[in-house]
């Protein structure tokens, strides 16, 4: 993954055709179209079926929601280092959403020290290990 | 109505001290167990730091005045939490 991050190629892909990006989802083709569909048609728009859609349309859209979410076969790389201790799935993550860590339980200050530092963590200590 | 001065010299500093610190390490395991409650490394930890905290907090109190307004105990003639230090009459 991270050799195709600088291939302008790969970039260029990227813009032209997003859509072919995302993975292909019969989910997502569906909502987008119904979605449109209302508003594009004066058939539907002017007919009471186009309102029987307007549910229809609201279920699909958790499902597009979850399709979107990266996974382990797209290809995103992992949190560094995660661990599974509180049960979080990090192949669920993202973009430009902020994420913590979940810490782990390691070694601990003295109780003079950890006030001292405003942590009982080494962990939460800057430079943070991981 | 009226408040003696404080004479610091009267208070075991380096007992209060102690309770600073296993206060903030109370604290510090208590947001851990917040996201983790079930780590039985810090469940122990916070067990052994409380029954410590609760031992020198009574203590303390009992040489000297209530370490909180809130939840005093015995305070039969007089409020004495008021004439305990305020932080900034405590030199360290």
């Amino acid at each position: 993954v991270q050799d195709q991050l600088p291939d302008q190629a790969g970039a260029a892909d990227c813009e032209e055709n997003p859509v072919e990006e995302i993975p292909a989802s019969p989910q997502v083709v569906d909502a987008a179209a119904e979605e449109i569909r209302p508003a594009t048609s004066p058939q539907t728009g002017a007919e009471a079926p186009g309102k029987s859609e307007i549910p229809t349309s609201a279920s699909t859209l958790p499902a597009v929601e979850e399709s979107r979410a990266p996974s382990k076969k797209d290809g995103h790389p992992p949190m560094p280092g995660y661990n599974d201790e509180c049960g979080f799935d990090y192949t669920q993550m993202q973009l430009a959403r902020a994420y913590i860590l979940c810490q782990r339980y390691g070694s601990t200050y003295s109780p003079r020290e950890a006030l001292e530092r405003g942590t009982l963590f080494p962990d939460l200590y800057s430079p943070y290990p991981y | 109505m009226k408040r003696e001065a404080i004479n610091m010299s009267n208070y075991n500093l380096s007992l209060l001290k102690q309770i600073m610190e296993l206060e903030f390490t109370a604290i510090e395991l208590n947001l851990f167990l917040d996201t983790h409650p079930d780590n039985a490394a810090a469940l122990n930890d916070i067990n052994k730091v409380n029954e410590k905290l609760i031992t020198l907090m009574a203590e303390y109190q009992k040489k000297h005045g209530p370490l909180f307004a809130f939840l005093a105990q015995n305070q039969q003639d007089r409020w004495k939490w008021i004439d305990e230090p305020w932080p900034w009459e405590i030199t360290y």
